[in-house]
């Protein structure tokens, strides 16, 4: 069932079971089974830009841990609109790293936000920081490689052939591999919670939504029917479903950060061509930046996986792979929400 | 003449699967992979083999990557992995340099597989007692002497079991130097790299494509007058070609291996690793350091005992007959009784120190630390060596340098046990370079052509120490 969802995450159980040939019943039980222990859930990759919104990520590089750096952590891991903040444990370049992505609700908090960073780079602090707003947004969960007990992902050679192979037709891999973010000028409330509702579950119903929409506080409520429809139009439109699970044997948190010059984008194209081919990720792309916060198997050497990826880089990227806290997770739209109010 | 004459003449059974090239590092790599699969294959004699080998040892990519195919591990898991990965890149018609020495790498990175109890309290034995007969050996450890060899042999295969030999070069007129640096922002590394390759003295060079950061190991011979030479020309590398720089001239050296954290097939995470740099823990039990020091020349060795060192260093085990037809094969005749005694002096003087080294264990990531650092430092790193589960060694002028091999897991908190180092009042910095696997160097023999047979004496003209004249662009003007 789950190797079926993968390539297909939008099926739903009744599909499943027509296609699996087996009862609607079976496949419901083991759904629910699945979503107890594994956090089976089938997410929805977002469109931000749609509901108004901006997502900037990117990172701040340090030759040591000092002072400025955990001051720089301690800004972000308390500014409400950072959705996550990824510090390296270890990193390929043998610096730190400091990897952040921001939901900002607003051209205003967007324009603030970057401000703030641009006081981190410029004196006295003088803090490296690079950060671009996310053109496309991907989750990934490859279960081809799984097979109920171990992951077959070869971090070396394959992995290092199969990019060095794709290299030479960069030119002609497709550029989106995910959500294209576009960009309007705001979302209305309804949209948001909807957002937020299909962020966490593809299929959210719409009776959840409208409990959550009283619990938001939304002035007037559309009807039933016109709230599901508002609900299906919004899913197709802004949202991208993808399976996700939990506990699983992925247990190595590897994030592959890239900066190249905006003339030459062949490792960003090879990056997002491969990204599905990994067992779990997370991609965010922009113009000139593109990372891959991935989920391994500890079999699975980052490393040597790092080594490959420098190798084939051109002299002008930055390319820096690291490993960092694989517990940390993303706050999606929910813990934006008390902004909206 | 053909560089590649007895190369072209070694046949294999998978000589279609083997991709073509003109390019010639390209080359180089496939020519190792051919003679290696030769050489399993028992489709080449081992004469063609160290002939074609020999061929290899003088291609100028051997300086950056002194892979040997006769020193690969033979084995059908290695051979079946490499013929994989090179059908592979003919699948992906992937022919260049770094893929075809990707699939030479990968093939040979040693795969943790179980090591049984017997192997595991012989490799125990002999990480102490690297010389130890077979027979003494089974009476230490309750085996018979044939149980020690087809261990010793099993554990080479499986995990490229070699005994290796720290050498006292100044005692042969010879001094190691390091040196280690950043490569400046508009330095092209591979222009570099291909300058300190053919620069006649460089016995190794490692960088990663990851950072900037990287060093090239040396063998000088002719005494200070050629250190002072090669210190004047490097002093003027400094800003232009490498941002940061630092000539490590060797004083000492040494090994550790601390096979007794590793417990029912995991490695224990020493408790006192963490604070094993903090200042109450000196001084600490200097008995169990290994530490080999340079003690010059003046100790009366030969021309013959420079060549016998040279090839003892690759392999302390092999029996002096063994060593006499390795001598040999490149061309200099010395007999298994000369051989032996050669030996014996090298112990007697002080001037050689076994070790063994072995690969896989879930050692896998690999760090290499250069600590700039006073005397008194030197003396406390060394102490706490001992604890780490496999780390080499290298003390000079400037500080030292330390290689260690840990198990991944483990990685950042050794790697942090390092770096707090640069808080250390008698510490200046610490800087790091992490590897996949450990690279070998050339061998010494190389140094032959400087020997002065009329004089019995090293002679290098100063203008071939000349580091700068071959890293800076040619219209710079050389120091001599």
């Amino acid at each position: 069932m789950l190797s079926r969802l993968a390539l297909t995450p939008s099926l739903r159980q009744a599909a499943l079971a027509e296609e699996l040939g087996v009862t609607r019943s079976a496949i419901n039980q083991l759904w629910h089974k699945l979503e107890s222990e594994r956090g089976l859930k089938i997410g929805g990759t977002l469109d931000y830009g749609r509901i108004g919104m901006h997502l900037v990520f990117g990172w701040a590089r340090a030759s040591e841990a000092s002072d400025l750096v955990d001051g720089f952590t301690r800004w972000l891991s308390t500014n409400p609109h950072v959705s996550i903040v990824l510090e390296s444990t270890m990193s390929s370049t043998l610096d730190t790293r400091i990897y952040f992505e921001a939901l900002l609700p607003s051209e205003r908090q967007y324009s603030w936000f970057c401000s703030q960073l641009e006081r981190f780079r410029k004196r006295p602090y003088s803090l490296p920081v690079i950060h671009e707003k996310a053109t496309q947004i991907a989750n990934h969960m490859n279960l081809g490689l799984f097979d109920g007990q171990t992951w077959q992902f070869d971090a070396g050679f394959q992995f290092e052939t199969s990019l060095g192979a794709a290299k030479g037709y960069a030119d002609i891999l497709p550029a989106t591999v995910g959500k294209t973010q576009t960009q309007a000028a705001y979302g209305t409330l309804e949209e948001i919670i909807i957002a937020w509702s299909l962020e966490q579950d593809y299929y959210a119903t719409s009776n959840l939504l409208a409990q959550r929409m009283k619990r938001a506080g939304a002035a007037k409520l559309s009807s039933g029917r016109t709230l599901r429809r508002k609900l299906s139009q919004l899913r197709a439109e802004i949202a991208l479903p993808y399976l996700s699970l939990e506990d699983v044997g992925l247990t190595q948190r590897v994030v592959i950060c890239l900066h190249e010059p905006s003339s030459d984008s062949t490792m960003s194209k090879l990056l997002l061509a491969q990204a599905s081919t990994l067992p779990k990720v997370h991609v965010v792309s922009g113009s000139n930046v593109t990372v891959l916060d991935m989920m391994l198997p500890q079999s699975a050497d980052w490393f040597s996986l790092s080594t490959s990826l420098s190798n084939l880089a051109s002299r002008m990227a930055d390319l820096c792979t690291f490993i960092a806290k694989p517990s940390k997770s993303r706050k999606g739209l929910e813990s934006m929400l008390s902004s909206f109010k | 003449m053909d560089p590649r004459q007895n190369i072209r003449r070694i046949t294999t059974p998978y000589d279609d699967v083997i991709p073509l090239t003109d390019e010639s590092a390209t080359t180089f790599y496939m020519d190792v992979i051919r003679v290696y699969l030769g050489l399993c294959s028992g489709a080449t004699s081992l004469d063609d083999v160290s002939l074609a080998a020999r061929e290899l040892r003088a291609h100028p990519e051997y300086t950056k990557n002194p892979i040997d195919p006769t020193l690969l591990p033979i084995n059908e898991e290695c051979k079946q992995r490499l013929l994989e990965n090179i059908k592979t890149l003919g699948k992906y018609n992937l022919v260049t340099t770094d893929a075809v020495k990707s699939a030479l790498s990968f093939a040979f990175l040693i795969q943790d597989v179980p090591i049984n109890p017997t192997d595991l309290s012989v490799l125990r034995y002999f990480s102490k007692h690297p010389l130890e007969t077979l027979v003494t050996s089974g009476e230490n450890l309750g085996l018979s002497s044939r149980t020690v060899s087809r261990s010793l042999k099993r554990l080479a295969e499986k995990f490229l079991v070699r005994f290796g030999c720290h050498l006292d070069t100044s005692a042969f007129g010879v001094q190691s130097a390091i040196l280690f640096f950043t490569v400046g922002q508009d330095a092209d590394w591979l222009q570099l790299e291909n300058a300190l390759a053919t620069f006649p003295f460089t016995n190794g060079l490692v960088k990663t494509t990851m950072t900037d950061m990287g060093y090239a190991t040396f063998l000088i011979p002719g005494g200070n007058r050629s250190i002072a030479a090669l210190r004047a020309s490097v002093a003027t590398l400094r800003g232009t070609v490498f941002d940061y720089m630092q000539l490590h001239i060797q004083e000492g050296m040494g090994s550790h291996f601390n096979l007794s954290l590793y417990e029912n097939g995991v490695w224990v995470f020493p408790s006192d690793v963490k604070d094993a740099f903090e200042d109450g823990r000196f001084p600490q039990d200097e008995s169990s350091i290994r530490h080999l020091e340079c003690g010059g020349s003046g100790k009366g060795f030969t021309f013959e005992d420079f060549l016998v060192a040279s090839e003892y260093r690759t392999d302390a085990r092999a029996p002096p007959n063994r060593m006499a037809q390795g001598l040999r094969m490149r061309g200099w005749d010395i007999d298994a009784r000369r051989i032996s005694q050669s030996i014996h002096k090298f112990y007697a003087k002080d001037v050689a120190m076994p070790f063994m080294t072995y690969a896989g264990l879930g050692l896998s990531a690999n760090f290499c630390f250069e600590i700039s650092c006073n005397d008194e430092w030197k003396k406390r790193i060394q102490s706490v060596l001992p604890i780490f589960p496999n780390v080499m060694h290298y003390t000079s002028n400037k500080g030292m340098l330390v290689w260690i091999q840990v198990p991944s897991q483990q990685q950042v908190d050794y790697y942090q046990a390092f770096r707090s180092l640069e808080k250390e009042a008698g510490v200046n910095s610490v800087q790091s370079i992490m590897t996949i696997v450990q690279k070998g160097t050339r061998a010494m023999h190389e140094l032959v052509h400087y020997w002065d047979h009329r004089r019995n004496q090293w002679s290098v003209p100063p203008r071939e120490l000349d580091l700068g004249a071959y890293l800076l662009d040619d219209n710079t003007e050389p120091l001599y």
